[in-house]
């Protein structure tokens, strides 16, 4: 990914994205949260280009634009639901058309999911509300494993109340935390990076400062962002973005005054384990190794390379998009050819996956999916958060057994149509919710120790002899038992040559 | 018979585009095809010749749904 990153920049400065520039017409590199020189000893490094404070907005328009160049069909407003496999390799997608309610079965040769990450599990998210984690379910649906899931990353600044995202980009540019007390608190948790430090020292900083009482607000329970020290026309200039957003959901100036902000679930670093071409991998039953599931790539948040390991550093998720995006297509690019033919299939393939559909549309019982999702939402929010104990975890884990319970026998979708049924497409999202909930309980119970941002205080520290490794986890059906497995971590780079692997070492600011 | 007014000429219009799409599929599920096209259709004959709003907008619903179903990558159809 390193390799590929200014390679990646050049060729999406060329598509047209409106990359900010310096005064002499260079693409601007601007600060962002746990990026340095000399692997960790030389201090903070500014190489992490932008668009103003939206160059996720910027690059998404800039791709649309360049797929729309091109020979690409657009299923709009198709809702995919399950995979179709056979005999180990996918076929394609079983889909329904929300627009008059019919349902398609799509066969092609090879798969790219990108249907992003689960971050609507949680109460409190800087995520859209499709990030109902599609992609994950479908996968385990189809009886493969996924990996990591108990990493969950906590965005420091996501604002008090409604949850939308302030970027890093604000600390990278000169803004820093306060608490009741006016203080930089960062300072004593970080003293060389302070407010740059990565999102999990800072989330877990916020929410030190928030339980031992020095919280801002009637409730005590935020911190504030303070960006009004930078001048004006920095701020119009570089955040213009946040301006507005802070305006509109905190109704605040930040010209004038401080943002109130709180830890938020931000992104999934688990996800479908792939290897660097973005092929997605399993685990054989059998013998126990591992093996490529053909027809299937994956890429971007619901895609576990994983480059990020236990802790995502700012504007890699984009990064990592963009190039494992471009390794499926150049790896299918290499393996197939207009015209080539179909793998044959049984006749009634994805009728059980219909079934199950049918079910849950036709479900006559006392509870609503809307009540369950809130339930799941506020269970993940207290007991699966930034600071986790066995108590906390085991109790999550009781509670999300009993959820899951509640929606295989007492779920009421009270609207039985197929056009626009938004009942059946919410309650089909909250089963995809509502398994990456329960694989991520089961994870973090399992995983005992502290590694990035997953924090457990009955184990605060690292422990890499025992738990140097991935893990995944199954779980087919809604109310299963959650399969804990592991995997060797990958220590050594692609050529030992060009770049020598980086040990790790213990992580101090 | 009385003149066709233009939207009943509309009508027809789409339904005889279906049915040459219908011949541009493979012969196994050419029938399929056929037969669900007149079912579409048929739902909603005993529509009012004169309930304007409903039938401009079956109509643009049948043109998006031929959009669709008229590609060559759809093989075949049910129900």
């Amino acid at each position: 990914m390193c390799r590929e990153a200014a390679k990646t920049v050049y060729e999406l400065e060329n598509y047209g994205m409106p990359f900010s520039r310096t005064e002499d017409g260079r693409i601007y590199q601007r600060a962002l949260g746990g990026q340095s020189l000399e692997y960790g000893k030389g201090g903070q490094a500014y190489r992490c280009c932008a668009a103003a404070d939206r160059t996720g907005h910027a690059m998404l328009h800039t791709l649309y634009g360049q797929s729309l160049k091109h020979n690409t069909n657009f299923f709009i407003e198709f809702f995919a639901i399950d995979l179709l496999m056979v005999d180990g390799a996918c076929v394609g997608v079983l889909c329904m058309s929300m627009e008059d309610g019919t349902l398609h079965r799509v066969f092609a040769r090879n798969t790219v999911l990108a249907t992003g990450g689960y971050g609507r599990s949680y109460f409190s998210c800087t995520s859209a509300h499709t990030s109902t984690g599609d992609g994950n379910a479908m996968v385990a649906r189809a009886g493969l494993p996924n990996q990591d899931f108990e990493f969950i990353q906590f965005h420091p600044s996501g604002i008090y109340g409604a949850g939308v995202l302030i970027t890093e980009g604000a600390r990278g540019e000169g803004g820093y935390l306060l608490n009741a007390q006016g203080e930089r608190f960062m300072e004593r948790y970080a003293p060389t990076a302070k407010d740059l430090a990565s999102r999990d020292v800072v989330s877990r900083s916020m929410t030190i400062e928030i339980r031992e009482g020095r919280g801002c607000g009637p409730d005590k329970d935020h911190v504030l962002l303070q960006l009004s020290h930078l001048p004006k026309d920095l701020i119009y200039e570089r955040l213009p973005g946040i301006a507005e957003t802070a305006s509109v959901f905190a109704g605040i100036d930040i010209t004038k005054e401080p943002i109130p902000v709180l830890p938020t679930v931000h992104y999934c670093m688990g996800g479908v384990p792939t290897n660097w071409k973005g092929q997605v991998l399993t685990v054989d039953s059998v013998s126990g190794s591992e093996k490529t599931v053909d027809g299937l790539y994956a890429a971007g948040e619901v895609a576990s390379v994983s480059v990020h390991g236990a802790n995502r550093l700012g504007a890699n998720s984009l990064l990592d998009l963009v190039v494992f995006g471009r390794a499926c297509a150049m790896d299918i690019a290499e393996k197939s050819e207009r015209g080539m033919p179909h793998t044959a299939v049984p006749d009634d393939i994805g009728h059980d996956s219909l079934a199950e559909m049918e079910a849950i549309r036709n479900s006559e019982g006392d509870v609503l999916s809307a009540q369950i999702r809130a339930d799941m939402q506020k269970v993940m929010q207290t007991d699966i958060a930034v600071f986790r104990t066995k108590d906390s975890l085991e109790v999550g884990n009781e509670r999300l057994g009993k959820i899951q319970q509640d929606f295989k026998n007492r779920l009421a979708v009270k609207d039985k149509s197929m056009v626009w049924n938004s009942d059946l497409v919410e309650t089909l999202e909250l089963r995809n919710l509502l398994t990456c909930a329960a694989q991520t309980a089961g994870s973090a119970l399992a995983r005992e120790e502290s590694r990035g941002s997953h924090a457990r205080e009955d184990f605060p520290d690292r422990d890499d002899k025992e738990w140097m490794k991935h893990s995944l986890t199954w779980q087919r059906r809604e109310g299963d038992k959650v399969e804990v497995g592991y995997r060797k971590v990958t220590g050594t780079t692609l050529d030992e040559e060009e770049c020598k692997a980086v040990l790790p070492v213990t992580r101090s600011y | 018979m009385a003149r066709l007014s233009g939207l009943q000429r509309d009508v027809l219009t789409l339904y005889r585009r279906c049915l040459r799409a219908c011949r541009t599929k493979p012969t196994e599920t050419r029938a399929n095809f056929e037969r669900f096209t007149r079912k579409e259709f048929g739902k909603n004959m005993a529509l009012d010749k004169k309930d304007f709003g409903t039938i401009e907008f079956l109509l643009r619903k049948g043109t998006r749904q031929l959009e669709i179903y008229e590609q060559a990558g759809v093989r075949n159809i049910a129900g």
